[in-house]
């Protein structure tokens, strides 16, 4: 099935999260989802629907056109108990800074936020990109929520409000997952870990409207 | 007996002369909801539809916040 383009006002709310999906990555990925959650942004990834038939990187392909926007994590560039580095996070990096230099107009007005578990481990991995900042989490998602929101806010339209700080989003995010692993004992389901990708993305979002109201009484 | 390249059927003519049927939704689902101001930021509703777990957890939400607000929450 062809899928049609996302409009523009979607493109522009929406970040491509490329990044590991192996379980000790997880917390920092729900943190960063959090965030962009919080920040009005729409993520999306790799994880987003499941349709064995599709091809995959034609999919990730679709996604990179379709945002504006893209984290992409290389903190797992390091081998793996084989010996072999995973490839597809700098593949994917390539496949957006393709578009961003060969793409359209709107291809071209792309933003990236580059990260890595380790300061200058790039510079000898992917050396080719030696010259651009890259932001550091430390495998800590406290230190991602704080690279993905200042990244946010340093590159928000002019003329909109600014976004929760960092204390105000690390904060709710542990009351998020406080939370939210109280509500699913409650209806005896699936631990955090075990919440599939669009639960999560529902569960984020009910939060949050549940919080702005409280916080707006 | 030799059969001409020109008198076998076409397949692939046939399917291009037909539009292509559409076999699922080519448009997302509108969002449900409302946009809330959270912290000063609009946050869209999510579109698509939602897992029984997450109507759990949205219920289980709801719920935990009505008690420790004391007021109703919208819909």
């Amino acid at each position: 099935m062809v899928k049609p383009r996302a409009t523009k006002s979607v493109t522009a709310q929406s970040i491509f999260i490329n990044c590991p999906f192996d379980d000790p990555y997880k917390p920092i990925l729900r943190a960063i989802v959090f965030t962009i959650v919080a920040s009005g942004f729409r993520p999306r990834c790799a994880l987003d629907s499941t349709d064995s038939a599709e091809i995959r990187v034609k999919k990730i392909a679709d996604l990179i056109r379709d945002c504006d926007w893209a984290i992409h994590d290389l903190s797992r560039v390091e081998s793996n108990k084989d010996g072999i580095p995973r490839f597809n996070m700098p593949m994917e990096l390539g496949l957006h800074l393709g578009a961003r230099l060969f793409g359209g107009r709107r291809q071209r007005r792309k933003q990236a936020l580059i990260l890595d578990a380790r300061e200058h481990r790039y510079d000898v991995a992917l050396s080719d990109i030696s010259g651009q900042d890259i932001e550091v989490h430390d495998n800590r998602p406290e230190r991602a929520i704080r690279c993905v929101r200042n990244w946010l806010s340093e590159n928000r339209p002019p003329g909109t409000p600014p976004l929760p700080g960092v204390k105000a989003m690390t904060s709710d995010y542990r009351l998020f997952q406080k939370q939210i692993v109280v509500a699913l004992r409650k209806q005896r389901l699936d631990s955090l870990e075990e919440l599939s990708h669009s639960d999560l993305l529902w569960s984020i979002n009910d939060w949050i409207t549940e919080r702005a109201g409280q916080l707006s009484f | 007996m030799y059969t001409l390249a020109c008198t076998l059927p076409k397949p692939h003519i046939r399917s291009m002369s037909t539009p292509a049927k559409k076999n699922g939704r080519t448009h997302p689902l509108p969002a449900t909801g409302h946009p809330v101001v959270y912290r000063g930021v609009k946050i869209a509703p999510m579109s698509g539809s939602r897992s029984d777990t997450a109507r759990a957890i949205r219920d289980a939400l709801r719920t935990e916040y009505r008690h420790s607000s004391g007021k109703t929450t919208r819909d």
